[in-house]
């Protein structure tokens, strides 16, 4: 269980390979809004993505977590940041529900469903949706990236 | 995901590859039967084993597989279609293993077409069943799971050695955080624990290291595969051979090398390899010969792919270079043969290549090389024309480290291999960042060079500048520029990492590490971004790269710049040193002259526009020999080229004459005379003795001009004309001359024809003759030699003219003349 955008989220265990300490991030220019940078976790260098921004691109809220959630799906790792991690729960078939249209659609597309729990409803988020961004835009860059023209800047 | 299915599909996809080897290898040799009793147990096993695991799919298609191989054993001759039949199986086999391994379970789905078309090929009435044959031997061992051969060696999943490897580095940088902080205590206890640490840490390493290593054959069993179909798609006869699969690499650059080796492959039997017809006619053996040698070279691995067909030419390189315009014609036609090669690794160039499938699927030649670059690797090509190729790809034994630069852009850290790197140098010093308004340059030393400003590239433009910047020279594939950086900070060496999978990052980064301090940092891809800044030598090409005296263009390039805001002036390009964006604290009084404060030295300022306090003022110097003077503007403005005619010829006050561009008329600015207004150290405005009659040819009349009012300045007695042509004309009885001048642009191509033009009036007899050029060389010197010039002469340099002169001058009065 998560929280991010000041809501809860779900996460499925199976997604998630180790809750790590987020050290230095190391910014990376020209990379999509949501990806904050890359960071050495336990050795490895995995880019650290803000769930927050990945849900809303526009967002600046800065996550309140000093720990990631290091998500596997598609071949790909991420670290995640968020706000807060709670602990892993156990839900029953019964709780899981799926997701209601009201949703809004941009935190639906990431969702495989919600999790009832305590009266409140919390997104169950899909990992690999999570990390199934296109790479730079293919066919190469024939001219210098400016603002204006980087895909990835919110406009 | 059950231990017994993970290691089922281990094993079994690493035997599917070998089978494919194998299978191709059968086609050629059909009577080694225990090639086919190999691939036989092998199905035979899966079946056994997707029966237990309960994946009716898979051991419906083993089960048929089975039988197809023996049809193939029955078989006198066995037909391609039959072996590709099998192939065919062993596919489908493997994507239903794929699918399994992600996860999905094994996929629903109808195999009921492949599996009669399987049936089609198969032996009719009974099936023998295994183990009554003798030449099949042995007793297989039904439902069970596949027997682990080999005793001494462990499976292991490639997640735990990951994870190992990512902890031992860990480990590392926390015992350098313990050896540090040990060094602060007195404590000897503590010391001797943590030089243990180390020590214990380092084999450690060493071992995880060890263990990560695999032979080279797991690279090559499907490339046998590879060959074999794109041979036959199109027609080629290969015999494909591979050398050197015992040699060991790390398992991550084996992956690494994976995709280039394939693509290398597909490169040589469709592009290399000509058709049998073809080769015929070359006196070529019919069949192609591709082989794979891979070779362990003291710290590298070494992986040469060659072939023995048609070979790349450089010619042709060099000539579709020029066509989709990657550059300046003459620029690329200097390039020798070895880096014409390079060219076919310029992004731009692949993707322009054949538009064939053969091409159009993998990866470009670019790519090839970005993916080796980044984990240390390198590639270079040996080209024998009509003979064949040799593409030699290296990577280090393991994740070596490379020798790296950290530098800093813009308030952050970035590294460069340091086999980009050339030089370093500091802005100032004799070294200045030109700011022409389509490009930046770099001149430092007489010669100019494109250069990028990193911080552009990154999109950093806002962050604060630092006082000084750094340059480094940087040498990309055929291009050298020059990169802007903050700072140079230090040298490291770290291990590239290739960025983890499906980063979104643009393209100029190749990769990033972690260094010492346990920071990533991101490493920057020179080629790349020399691509992106379009540095192709489209802007000026150095006069100094052209070795000879030909080649010389007739046109003149002029900077216009303006000082009010009524009207354009220029100034010969090739005078200009630099152009120094001064500060108003940067300028001083002295002498009675403004001056600019440059590092080192003074530039007096003949001419500043009035009421022009603003925070940057450009300031155009111009130079003549080692002498300085500045111009002061209110802006810059293009560099225009082209053959400049005089509309009226100015009367002094530092005005040649106007000029029509396309923007309106501009004057030109007499360099001469400005260079004049300033306090001269030198004396350069010294008489001639006697007054000496000269000749000028010079096509360009600007700079034909000037240089004639120059010469009259000091004195001579000047006839000035296009050509020898035109001057023939009018010297019919001319006087006799005492020194002759003739532009280097005039001689391209028609060298010999001024001299013997020359000779012929009797002109040469009496007087020498020298060079007019820009930035005169050594070459251009041995060159002019050859000719029969007496020397090459700075156009800009007054008294370097005088020098030359006065040197004839004696020669003529000693009577020496040859």
């Amino acid at each position: 269980m998560i929280q991010a955008l000041g809501r809860d989220f779900a996460i499925p265990v199976g997604a998630v390979s180790a809750v790590a300490r987020l050290g230095a991030v190391t910014r990376t220019p020209g990379a999509p809004d949501f990806m904050l940078g890359l960071s050495n976790v336990r050795g490895r260098i995995l880019a650290v993505l803000s769930l927050a921004r990945r849900f809303d691109p526009t967002s600046r809220q800065i996550e309140g977590s000093p720990f990631v959630v290091i998500v596997e799906a598609l071949g790909r790792s991420a670290a995640l940041a968020v706000d807060r991690i709670f602990t892993v729960i156990d839900a029953r078939a019964e709780d899981v529900l799926p997701t209601p249209v009201q949703l809004d659609a941009s935190i639906a597309q990431f969702t495989l469903g919600v999790l009832r729990r305590d009266g409140l409803l919390a997104p169950i988020v899909d990992a690999s949706a999570l990390l199934d961004y296109p790479q730079y835009p293919p066919g190469g860059v024939r001219q210098m990236p400016d603002a204006a023209q980087n895909p990835w800047r919110s406009k | 995901m059950e231990e017994l299915l993970k290691d089922f599909l281990a094993e079994t996809s690493e035997q599917l590859e070998a089978i494919g080897a194998q299978l191709v290898r059968f086609e050629r040799e059909p009577s080694d039967a225990r090639i086919l009793a190999n691939v036989f147990r092998v199905v035979h096993a899966i079946k056994g084993t997707s029966g237990f695991l309960s994946l009716p799919r898979l051991e419906r298609l083993a089960h048929a597989s089975e039988t197809l191989i023996e049809g193939l054993r029955d078989e006198a001759s066995p037909s391609q279609a039959h072996v590709s039949m099998v192939l065919a199986a062993m596919d489908r086999i493997k994507f239903i293993l794929g699918e399994i391994a992600v996860g999905l379970g094994e996929p629903t789905g109808d195999d009921g077409a492949l599996l009669a078309e399987m049936a089609a090929f198969g032996p009719r009435g009974e099936i023998k069943r295994i183990g009554a044959a003798p030449e099949w031997g042995g007793v297989l061992a039904e439902g069970a799971p596949p027997v682990e051969r080999r005793t001494d060696t462990i499976r292991i999943s490639v997640r735990t050695l990951e994870d190992m490897t990512a902890l031992v580095q860990e480990l590392t940088l926390a015992r350098n955080q313990l050896g540090e902080a040990a060094q602060l205590e007195k404590n000897p206890a503590l010391r001797e624990a943590v030089r243990r640490l180390s020590e214990v840490s380092a084999q450690l390493r060493v071992s995880v290291f060890a263990a990560r290593m695999q032979p080279i054959e797991r690279l090559f069993a499907n490339l046998h595969r590879v060959v074999r179909d794109l041979a036959a798609e199109l027609g080629r006869k290969v015999d494909f051979r591979v050398e050197g699969g015992g040699v060991e690499l790390d398992r991550e650059l084996i992956e690494a090398v994976r995709d280039p080796l394939t693509q290398l492959i597909r490169n040589a039997v469709g592009h290399g390899i000509e058709s049998p017809q073809e080769r015929h006619g070359a006196g070529k053996s019919e069949i192609g010969t591709i082989r794979v040698t891979a070779r362990r070279e003291a710290a590298d691995v070494s992986i040469v792919v060659s072939d023995d067909g048609r070979g790349i030419d450089a010619d042709l390189v060099r000539a579709r270079a020029v066509a989709m315009g990657l550059g300046a014609p003459e620029r690329i036609e200097a390039l020798d043969d070895h880096e014409a090669l390079r060219l076919v690794f310029l992004p731009s160039f692949s993707t322009a290549h054949h538009v064939s499938t053969l091409s159009g699927r993998g990866i470009g030649l670019d790519i090839v090389r970005t993916n080796l670059e980044a984990v240390g690797g390198s590639i270079e090509l040996e080209s024998r024309p009509g003979d064949g190729l040799d593409v030699s790809m290296r990577v280090p034994l393991t994740l070596a480290v490379t020798p790296a630069l950290v530098l800093t852009c813009g308030g952050e850290r970035y590294l460069v291999a340091q086999h980009h790197v050339e030089a370093i140098e500091a802005v100032g010093d004799g070294a200045a960042i030109e700011a022409m308004p389509d490009a930046l340059r770099w001149r430092a030393g007489g010669a100019s060079v494109p250069a990028v400003r990193l911080r552009q590239v990154l999109g950093l433009a806002g962050a604060p500048k630092p006082p000084h910047e750094a340059a480094l020279r940087v040498r990309a594939g055929a291009h050298r520029y020059v990169l802007i950086v903050d700072d140079v900070e230090e040298a490291q060496e770290t291990v590239f990492k290739q960025l983890p999978a499906g980063v979104p990052l643009p393209p100029y980064f190749i990769g990033a590490a972690i260094l010492n301090d346990g920071a990533v940092l991101l490493a920057l891809d020179p080629p790349t971004i020399g691509e992106l800044a379009g540095i192709d030598h489209r802007v000026s090409a150095n006069v100094r790269a052209a070795p000879s005296l030909a080649g010389a263009k007739r046109a003149m390039r002029l900077l216009t710049f303006r000082t009010d805001s009524r009207a354009w002036r220029a100034v010969p390009l090739q005078a200009v040193s630099l152009i120094a964006m001064a500060r108003s604290d940067e300028f001083e009084t002295a002498d009675g002259f403004m001056m600019l404060r440059r590092p080192g030295h003074v530039v007096p300022i003949v001419d500043f526009p009035a009421g022009a306090s603003r925070a940057v003022t450009p300031v155009i110097v111009l130079r003549e020999g080692a002498e300085r003077v500045g111009l002061a503007a209110l802006e810059i403005g293009d560099v225009v080229e082209g053959d400049f005619e005089l509309e009226f010829a100015g009367q002094g006050q530092g005005v040649l004459g106007v000029v029509n561009l396309d923007r309106g008329l501009a004057e030109i600015v007499d360099l001469f005379q400005v260079m004049d207004l300033g306090p001269r150290r030198t004396g350069a405005s010294a008489k001639l003795n006697g007054r000496p009659e000269v000749l000028l040819l010079d096509p360009a009349m600007l700079a034909r001009e000037t240089s004639a009012r120059g010469l009259r300045a000091m004195g001579a007695r000047v006839s000035a004309f296009a050509d020898e042509v035109a001057a023939r004309e009018s010297m019919a009885n001319g006087p006799d001359f005492e020194a002759i001048l003739v532009s280097r642009d005039m001689l391209e191509s028609r060298a010999t024809e001024v001299v013997r033009a020359l000779r012929a009036w009797g002109l040469r007899r009496r007087a020498p003759m020298f060079v007019l050029a820009s930035d005169p060389t050594d070459a251009m010197e041995a060159e002019a030699d050859t000719m029969g010039f007496a020397g090459v002469i700075d156009r800009f340099d007054r008294s370097a003219i005088h020098a030359a002169l006065s040197r004839s001058d004696a020669r003529l009065l000693r009577g020496d003349a040859a």
